[in-house]
């Protein structure tokens, strides 16, 4: 995740796993099924612990990570389903707040809010990409 | 595909401004509780949420 690699000397990161977006069970996407990630909507506290697992370990996914209960209280407080970002400022105030995935989740604007207060940080040599956390992301 | 997507589609209450709400969250090891907003307060925080699949 470049936005985490180029920024976490500045700004904290948490990555909240919440119900899942395309299950077996739901509207299971054919992208998952090539890349081999395949995972019933979880109906256990330890199912979803075991998926938010799997991911972590089959990415190597280095950004700190919180899980959300089966009351989905975290998910129903920030409208976070399928996937939003957010960046809460040193006040506890939202100071960015992005829109619902797939279509209007862009990090580069969290990035730009970052750079904003701190720099950008320059990639000469790497090829422009928007940095996401999902695989199958742009 | 709407049958299982729309009932958790939600616009977004929060703005920039407001108050970011709290969250109680789990641990990778499934057995730690922390709250979001332990996390805030000496930097910004960045927030990703998503899942897996």
């Amino acid at each position: 995740m470049k936005i985490y690699n180029d920024y976490k000397d500045h700004a904290d990161f948490l990555t909240v796993y919440v119900r899942e977006a395309h299950p077996t069970d739901e509207w299971q996407m054919k992208s998952n099924v090539k890349e081999d990630v395949c995972y019933a909507q979880p109906k256990t506290l330890e199912q979803r612990i075991a998926i938010a697992n799997d991911f972590v370990q089959r990415l190597k996914y280095p950004v700190p990570f919180g899980i959300d209960d089966m009351t989905n209280a975290a998910n129903d407080a920030y409208s976070a389903w399928p996937e939003r970002i957010y960046i809460i400022d040193e006040r506890g105030h939202i100071a960015y707040a992005g829109g619902m995935g797939p279509f209007n989740y862009h990090p580069e604007e969290a990035r730009a809010w970052l750079a904003s207060r701190f720099g950008e940080v320059a990639h000469p040599d790497a090829p422009e990409a928007t940095p996401t956390y999902r695989r199958d992301d742009g | 595909m709407l049958r299982y997507a729309l009932p958790h589609m939600h616009r977004g209450k929060l703005h920039p401004g407001d108050d970011a709400p709290d969250a109680r969250l789990l641990a990778l090891n499934g057995k730690d509780y922390f709250h979001l907003r332990e996390r805030t307060g000496n930097r910004p925080l960045m927030v990703v949420f998503g899942s897996y699949t």
